[in-house]
């Protein structure tokens, strides 16, 4: 069986949770990116909207 | 709660002036109604209301144990009983559409009991049905008119966001179960193709076994080929979930019901798209619970500190669901702004995302928890 030391565990930990962050922030940044293009998708259509109107 | 303005369920509607009338060759409208008296009237006054009235309304009573029979005939409508019947709406509908057979209509509206649809939704639905033979169907555009408390309003804001993006993508994910016009031949293109390339039994035009069967008839359409719409006319507004114990419920059967269509069908060109949301919904929800646990536990650390650059990307999320909630009008911009109660609300449908994952994964069918309506 493998043994795993407090210091090995300690940089487990810490690694994962470099990790978790990592993927946090990434995928945070990519949803906001998909937030941006969906703004102005929808602001063009307002704006179409609006000027077939008058 | 009733208004004061509204006429009795049971009162003799007044018959109101429509632009013309749809004789029952060219549209049928089935309603089915499981113990639905109270909401009942305000779905056929509003079919009353069309600027192109449809001459033949059937209710198609299932199992009712009130008085949805006798609120339904003084509107002019036809009610059809089901009988034994145990495959809840899809069962109803499709004994329904089965007596139409006889004499098949051009189009078919199919009306939930608790759907109020806006004056042109027939008149628009005809208009795109007769004006292009490769359309299947017109999905209606769900609001969530009339909301009472934050939880309602939450509903509200997340169903003009859909609208929006309907609108804006021009894509119909669903064609939905609380209204929408079939054209009567692609129903029966789909029946006539259930038991080989799509599932269920031959015949039926709803799958028995779906628990979504609006998810699951869109599916099928797409599948075989037929086009879907839903133009911004076709507005209605349907019942919203008053508390989270039931919104839980209403969105564990959706969400375990799109899983349960999509392994039913299987990875096709169709079904690809929503293979690819799905596996963005499950990855969005579990960052989502890493990022709530990873801030949980910068706190408790005493690590956690603000950062602009961070604030500066919650303030991009911040826009965007104003920007996509602005047709909703003021209040649904404040509930937008206040940022919590839709974290909150976010994070309720999130639970009842993983709930739905594990019923599906357990093979069980979510219970329907039908909603005794409180407003007529």
């Amino acid at each position: 069986m493998y043994q795993i030391t407090g210091q090995g565990a300690g940089v487990l930990a810490t690694t994962g949770l470099a990790l978790a962050t990592g993927w946090v922030a990434a995928w945070t940044l990519a949803v906001a990116g998909v937030a941006v293009w969906s703004v102005a998708r929808v602001l063009r259509r307002r704006v179409a909207a609006r000027a077939a109107t008058h | 709660m009733p208004t004061a303005a509204a006429p009795a369920p049971h009162a003799t509607p007044p018959r109101l002036a429509a632009r013309r009338t749809v004789d029952r060759a060219r549209l049928v409208v089935l309603v089915p109604a499981h113990d639905e008296q109270a909401a009942l009237p305000g779905t056929l006054r509003a079919l009353r209301r069309q600027t192109a009235r449809p001459a033949a309304v059937t209710v198609v009573a299932d199992r009712c144990t009130d008085a949805t029979p006798e609120v339904a005939r003084p509107f002019g409508a036809r009610v059809l009983r089901t009988r034994d019947n145990a495959d809840r709406k899809a069962g109803a509908l499709n004994q329904a559409l089965a007596a139409l057979a006889v004499a098949p209509p051009e189009y078919v509206l199919v009306l939930d009991a608790d759907t109020r649809i806006a004056p042109t939704f027939v008149e628009t639905a005809l208009a795109h049905l007769d004006s292009d033979p490769a359309l299947g169907a017109v999905s209606g555009i769900f609001h969530g008119d009339g909301a009472h408390g934050v939880v309602e309003r939450c509903q509200a804001n997340e169903y003009t966001r859909y609208a929006s993006k309907i609108l804006t993508t021009g894509r119909v994910a669903v064609v939905t179960g609380t209204a929408s016009m079939f054209r009567y031949r692609a129903l029966a293109d789909v029946a006539d193709h259930r038991g080989d390339a799509l599932p269920g039994t031959r015949g039926d035009v709803y799958d028995r076994r779906a628990v979504t069967e609006d998810s699951e008839l869109t599916l099928a359409l797409r599948t075989r080929g037929w086009r879907l719409v839903a133009p911004s006319a076709c507005r209605c507004s349907t019942e919203l979930m008053p508390s989270f114990p039931t919104l839980h419920r209403q969105r564990v059967r959706w969400y375990s019901g799109m899983l349960d269509n999509l392994r039913a069908y299987g990875l096709t060109p169709v079904t690809a798209r929503y293979h690819l949301q799905q596996a963005a919904l499950t990855v969005g929800t579990l960052t989502w619970w890493a990022m709530l646990l990873l801030m949980l536990g910068a706190a408790l650390a005493g690590t956690f500190v603000w950062q602009a650059f961070w604030l500066a990307v919650g303030g991009v999320f911040l826009v965007e669901r104003l920007v996509t909630v602005w047709d909703g009008g003021p209040r649904a911009r404040w509930l937008s702004a206040a940022v919590l109660p839709e974290l909150v609300y976010d994070t309720a449908l999130q639970c009842a995302y993983l709930h739905a994952w594990v019923t599906h994964l357990r093979g069980r069918q979510p219970g329907w928890g039908h909603l005794a309506p409180v407003r007529a």
